[in-house]
């Protein structure tokens, strides 16, 4: 079986005056139809950049972004259109991602005629009965972003990366700028939306928490690469790879008689990548031969990757 | 001894009431924790102590004792005294709280020579002890180096030498390491507990997270829609919130140590928003409530103590 996402080998590159900063260094990954791939890490490591890449929204320096067998990794704007109707995303914060002056039948509407899904009266069924699945009241479309709570924003971001009936969402960030009270409600919406529609998601987030509850696989990056990947029930268990326990550590528990040691790793992510493991100088365990020669990413149980020489 | 009573604040934005008669006391060298969803009012509530509000918020009764002085009657610049050096003020984001066009060293020279006679080389010598403090490496050379030259939790810890400077009795941190990520929010926050201890201040630590006030507070307040709901010692507290608003929380966050997986188990919502209090005559959380009944949509219930705790629901017990 061909997974639905394939991700070969993938480089992003900016350029940050005259250095060229390696966002996204050699990363492949597979995400199969049905499958929720959680993507954790700092801030800087090259996340959002990742799922910007695979979504077309940054190019690529190398590599291949295959969706459904089909490359679409270097596709124009008219040959991409088909497959973006199939790659939807939904962003961290749904208020920058709306046009204010737009009502919510706007938003949606355009999605559907860029596209050219339905006639008029077509649309509008479509258009009513997505509102509704998300869990918006009925005389939403007529109303504009501003008079909508946050976790109504994000019902309305759902809304129009739904509308176009996806196979598979990118979601950066979705519930990191909602209240507790609220992320529970939209990520109980994304579980029910997966399980109604068979959708796939790429959920990037850097709340271990969250990608623990939603993501079936769990892909942990540092500085622009794949250090470990696994299932998630697997990574919770037996996390191999030290920057994995470090961050899981660094998670405060609500239990306050679970007192927490020194944290394992000191200082922060930083962009210098020098020659060895870029987790090196970090490293609680780094050995020389850490600092000199880079770790691959190999398997160390089945379906389970870390890139440690000693994992 | 209490270092800090906040007693029956409240302060009006046009248009609307964002703290409603607020009571809370700090004990000389504890951690309270502030916590609540955003609009709560608890940066309001922080604001009100230091006398920062906006210059359209208003503050329509309520006193703030600080060491038996109330600084809502303090002058101007006798609460400039107070500000920096008995009292100061660690923010969310530190790129944004420091000048990007002056040296670390020099803004920090600045809090100390505004609250003491020291000579700018003394002075100098001072931040390179507190830089040192809060563990900024190489600090004699750090110290001339300018804000964007440092990462987000490094310029954190610049704003924790400044809050520090002048051996102040209470610092005020306004969620610290909410713009941080995991790892460097603990070594953070862990340097700030540390520090209260060495120099004996209290902790006014507000924050949306669960998780940080469990690891890091003595005590809790947590407020909804500008009230304070409930308020506990922290093992009571997380052993068995009392308010539903406390338990709806507590139930919705997902925990990392927990074994839940979405396809095992839903997670619990508080449903509604926080928007339903806008025009509730009795209990603001009673719109959202799972236990409401007629008489919450009365009038709001005051808090009122139980044993060591207090709080504003009448259908809690313990």
């Amino acid at each position: 079986m061909t997974a639905l996402l394939a991700v070969r080998d993938l480089h992003t590159r900016y350029a940050v005056g005259r250095q060229v900063l390696r966002a996204v260094d050699g990363v492949s990954f597979d995400l199969a139809q049905g499958e929720t791939v959680g993507l954790v890490g700092e801030s800087g490591c090259g996340k959002s950049t990742l799922g910007k890449t695979i979504l077309r929204l940054v190019p690529s320096a190398e590599g291949t972004i295959l969706l459904d067998g089909a490359d679409i990794t270097r596709l124009g704007d008219a040959a991409m259109a088909p497959h973006r109707r199939r790659l939807q995303m939904i962003f961290q914060d749904p208020f920058g991602s709306l046009n204010p002056r737009h009502s919510i039948r706007t938003v949606l509407d355009t999605a559907l005629k860029v596209h050219r899904l339905g006639d008029r009266p077509e649309r509008e069924r479509q258009m009513r009965e997505i509102v509704a699945r998300v869990g918006l009241p009925a005389d939403s479309l007529d109303r504009y972003p501003h008079e909508f709570s946050g976790g109504q924003r994000q019902r309305i971001g759902i809304a129009r990366a739904l509308v176009l009936r996806p196979a598979l969402i990118v979601c950066d960030e979705p519930v990191s700028a909602l209240d507790v009270s609220i992320q529970a409600q939209i990520l109980n919406l994304l579980v029910d939306l997966k399980r109604d529609l068979g959708l796939s998601y790429l959920f990037i987030s850097h709340d271990l928490s969250v990608v623990r509850y939603f993501a079936d696989r769990v892909l942990v990056m540092y500085l622009g690469r794949i250090v470990e990947s696994a299932p998630h029930g697997r990574l919770w268990r037996d996390p191999r790879h030290p920057y994995t326990r470090a961050l899981f550590a660094s998670v405060p528990s609500a239990d306050p008689g679970h007192r927490r040691g020194v944290p394992p790793i000191r200082g922060e992510l930083t962009g210098a990548v020098t020659a060895g493991c870029r987790f090196a100088n970090r490293c609680p365990t780094a050995t020389d031969k850490c600092r000199t020669e880079e770790p691959l990413l190999r398997a160390v149980a089945d379906g389970h990757h870390a890139a440690c020489h000693f994992a | 001894m209490t270092l800090l009573a906040v007693d029956r604040l409240s302060v009006a934005f046009p248009g609307h009431l964002a703290v409603r008669e607020v009571s809370f006391a700090i004990e000389a060298g504890e951690t309270l924790a502030l916590v609540g969803e955003s609009g709560c009012g608890k940066s309001v509530t922080a604001f009100s102590v230091m006398r920062l509000l906006p210059p359209n918020a208003r503050v329509v009764s309520g006193r703030v004792l600080f060491d038996g002085t109330d600084l809502l009657a303090l002058s101007g610049a006798a609460m400039r005294e107070v500000r920096g050096k008995q009292i100061s003020l660690i923010q969310q984001e530190p790129m944004t709280s420091l000048n990007p066009v002056l040296s670390i060293g020099s803004q920090i020279i600045e809090v100390i020579r505004r609250h003491e006679s020291l000579s700018r080389k003394a002075a100098r010598t001072r931040t390179i002890e507190l830089l040192d403090l809060v563990s900024i490496p190489e600090p004699q050379r750090r110290i001339d180096d300018h804000p964007h030259n440092l990462s987000g939790g490094m310029r954190q810890r610049v704003m924790i030498a400044m809050a520090v400077a002048c051996n102040p009795k209470l610092v005020i941190a306004d969620e610290p390491t909410t713009a941080l990520d995991v790892t460097t929010q603990a070594q953070v926050l862990d340097l700030l507990d540390d520090l209260r201890r060495r120099l004996g201040m209290a902790v006014l630590l507000i924050t949306h997270d669960l998780g940080v006030v469990a690891q890091w507070a003595d005590r809790i307040s947590v407020m909804y829609a500008g009230r304070i709901v409930e308020q506990a010692a922290i093992g009571p507290f997380f052993a068995a919130p009392l308010h539903p608003y406390s338990r709806g929380l507590l139930a919705a966050r997902v925990d990392v140590e927990a074994d839940e997986h979405y396809t095992q188990n839903r997670l619990s919502e508080i449903p509604g928003s926080v928007g339903s209090a806008a025009g509730e005559q009795g209990c603001a959380f009673a719109p959202r409530c799972p236990i409401v009944v007629a008489a919450c949509r009365t009038a709001p219930p005051p808090l009122r103590a139980q044993g060591e705790r207090a709080v504003a629901c009448p259908r809690t017990s313990t």
